[in-house]
């Protein structure tokens, strides 16, 4: 049993960290288009109309119900019998399995922060000749955001987190490229190169749950007037 | 019966109890009256260990223990001769009316089911509840609630039993209800240390009244003569207060 | 067109990977559950030192890919246990510890800490005077606790029970990375047998969406039971009551 080996970490950290645009672009993709469609599918679960309720309550229930790595199995073999489209960039298919993953959850999470709102906010509004959009722009949808925060960081840490599924279709993000130089390595310095990735991802999910905090912080109008008043005392 | 001496208790640097003694004889009510904040509540729940005193003995049924180094199980053997009813109720709210007051028996005391069940059920009539046994505290009014609440203290037949203001989280009306229920607990000779602020109902049911200020108990004096010769000034000024028709005799 | 009778096959195929998933899960949840509490309990108090060492682990998986952790898990604890072997002077032979106990330390590892902070919240909403009724009608702490504490934080925590329990279902789909042959991983070896993944893994799909389904109508069932010492048909009780509609209305 070799031990463990401190003085290669610095070393795998350099070969590794290049990875993390990998990473970053299929995490990047995945949270536009969560953003996007989760919205939609938000409108539709408060929305009227009866048979798009339950599709968007019916898709969210099997984004809950399933796992990542299945979903990535189907939409990776899946796909390309559907639609003509090129397997060998590999992290379109993470990124759309994340994206379908995410639109899920975030559709739960902006639904729960419009139904979590005040019903006098709306009324209000109207009550001083606001139209249905002018309210939802610049009264419901700035509290329902400082709402919903730690929800969507939540979303944006299983992004990250899911996307290491990614090396299981042999996408060389972080986790892959890990994996590669232990394979490289003929089986070499195993502990090393996880311990490596330990040091490069926690950071990243700290850095994730810090800014979820701050930006909670700094949008809590009622909190913000507070310390504006304790720095003048 | 039960013997208090020197007990202190202080929060945050603040005295509430100064260093209170207290006796109370075997079959007595006897209540305490004083302003609020004078320390009643803290010296009830001091008693039965439910806060940790600084100092002082506690002395009942023959069972002898200092309130700042009794062991955990001595204070638990202590709690077991005692029974206290909280102003806020404190029913179980995962149990039914009836697990409530039979969780005593059986799970503290091993007494079988079935008969911590008869138990039960009999104690629950005493405060005529018996056709709200299988409800939970939720669906329970507040007044039915301190009574399965006194159904509870009662039906382990402690040597004695503390009530913190049983009434005061009570809606007026329901005030009635439970104070009766204290009265025959009074009558069948219940021995009882009630915190309250129910005057004409103390006058009605206790033997001794005492009377707390500032930390202590300056006046312990039965029911009649407190009432027409209270002792202390401290005593007069909180009654004159209290009774709008009141006159005493000096 | 779809090979019905391939389908088939696959089903009972991955289904043969079902005990090994529901085996996982179960002994997660029992090993996970009591020393999650203990945790809870520990935690209450954050400025502990022993609750600081437990945040810092919270946080390791809250912040680390599943698959990272397996993979670590995995390839240390052999070490570890040799290098313990050692230390008490006896030679432990590693390769003969069946891969679901490799399956039930990682799975339990990582729910330790997720459970342990769905009990801190529920711990936190007990009312105090809980308690102090439990004491005071003579309960040692353990009572308290068994009778009293511990049922009113699951009745109260159910919901995130069930949560937590699809997630690991979830979760166990990894094993496969540590040579189990659960669910995903009947399906794996189904799929490249027979080189038509999309049905194979179509196939799981579907059974993943009933099993959660399932586990969920359970705990939505229990939910009910609860639901009904919460709430209650109070006013029902008490119609017509004059007294009852004072309280009620909230005078």
């Amino acid at each position: 049993m070799s031990k463990f080996d401190w003085a290669k970490i610095p070393e795998l950290y350099t070969k590794i960290i290049p990875s993390i645009t990998v990473t970053l672009e299929y995490v990047v993709i995945a949270f536009f288009f969560g953003l996007l469609f989760g919205g939609l599918l938000a409108w539709a679960k408060l929305g009227k109309s009866k048979i798009l309720r339950a599709l968007a309550y019916g898709y969210t229930t099997v984004m809950r119900c399933v796992p990542a790595i299945v979903l990535l199995f189907v939409v990776y073999y899946g796909l390309p019998r559907i639609i003509p489209i090129d397997t060998k960039g590999k992290v379109k298919f993470v990124a759309i399995t994340l994206a379908l993953f995410t639109t899920g959850s975030l559709s739960e999470a902006f639904r729960s922060a419009y139904q979590s709102l005040d019903k006098s906010q709306a009324e209000a509004a109207k009550s001083i000749g606001m139209t249905g959009p002018q309210a939802l722009w610049f009264i419901l949808l700035p509290q329902m955001i400082r709402i919903a925060i730690p929800n969507i960081c939540n979303s944006l840490l299983a992004l990250v987190k899911e996307g290491a599924l990614a090396y299981t279709i042999g996408l060389y993000d972080l986790l892959g490229r890990g994996n590669y130089l232990i394979g490289k390595n003929l089986g070499a310095y195993v502990i090393e190169t996880y311990v490596t990735l330990v040091i490069i991802y926690w950071p990243i999910s700290l850095l994730i749950t810090f800014g979820s905090k701050r930006l909670e912080a700094l949008l809590d109008v009622s909190s913000r007037k507070e310390r504006k008043r304790s720095a003048h005392a | 019966m039960l013997e208090i001496q020197g007990l202190k208790k202080s929060f945050q640097g603040l005295e509430i109890l100064k260093g209170v003694d207290l006796t109370i004889e075997k079959g007595d009510v006897d209540v305490i009256l004083g302003e609020s904040g004078s320390g009643k509540t803290t010296l009830l729940r001091c008693i039965d260990f439910l806060e940790k005193a600084d100092e002082g003995k506690i002395s009942i049924d023959g069972i002898t223990a200092d309130f700042h180094t009794a062991s955990q199980k001595k204070q638990v053997e202590i709690r077991r001769k005692m029974s206290f009813v909280f102003q806020n109720y404190g029913l179980f709210a995962n149990k039914t009316a009836l697990e409530n007051v039979m969780l005593g028996l059986t799970a503290v005391r091993g007494v079988a089911k079935a008969e911590a069940k008869e138990r039960a059920e009999e104690a629950i009539k005493k405060v005529g509840l018996l056709d709200r046994a299988d409800h939970y505290p939720s669906q329970l009014s507040g007044g039915q609630q301190q009574r399965i609440g006194i159904a509870r203290a009662i039906v382990t037949d402690p040597d004695i039993i503390l009530m913190d203001e049983p009434t005061a989280s009570l809606d007026p009306g329901l005030v009635g209800e439970v104070l009766h229920t204290i009265g025959e607990l009074a009558a069948g000779g219940t021995t009882m240390l009630i915190v309250t602020h129910e005057i004409p109902f103390a006058q009605s049911i206790a033997t001794n009244m005492l009377f707390m200020n500032q930390g202590v108990i300056i006046e312990k004096t039965p029911t009649k003569e407190f009432f027409e010769h209270p002792r202390r000034e401290e005593t007069r000024q909180f009654l004159m207060k209290s009774i709008s028709d009141y006159s005493f005799v000096i | 067109m779809l090979d019905w009778k391939f389908i088939g096959n696959t089903i009972l195929k991955c289904a043969s990977g079902i005990p090994e998933t529901a085996i996982l899960v179960i002994v997660t949840l029992i090993v996970s559950t009591p020393i999650a509490y203990l945790m809870a309990l520990v935690n209450l108090k954050p400025k502990r030192i022993l609750s600081r060492v437990f945040q810092v682990y919270i946080s390791f998986v809250r912040s680390l890919p599943l698959l990272l952790i397996i993979y670590l898990i995995y390839h240390a604890l052999p070490l570890w246990i040799l290098s313990f072997g050692n230390f008490i002077g006896k030679e432990i032979d590693v390769y003969k510890i069946d891969d679901m106990v490799y399956g039930f330390i990682v799975f339990a590892f990582v729910s330790i800490p997720i459970l342990s902070e769905v009990f801190r919240a529920g711990l936190l909403a007990v009312p105090e005077i809980q308690i102090k009724a439990g004491q005071s009608i003579g309960m040692t702490n353990f009572q308290v606790a068994r009778h009293i504490v511990l049922p009113q934080v699951i009745d109260k925590q159910l919901p995130m029970l069930c949560t937590f329990t699809t997630n690991l279902i979830k979760m166990t789909s990894l094993a496969f990375y540590m040579s189990i042959r659960e669910i995903t991983g009947e399906a794996r070896v189904a799929a490249a047998d027979s080189i038509r993944y999309v049905e194979c893994y179509l196939v799981i799909f579907f059974m993943y969406l009933i099993i959660c389904l399932a586990v969920e109508q359970i705990f939505k069932a229990f939910e009910r039971n609860s639901q009904k010492k919460k709430e209650g048909n109070w006013s029902k009780n008490y119609a017509g009551n004059t007294r009852t509609q004072k309280i009620v209305s909230g005078t």
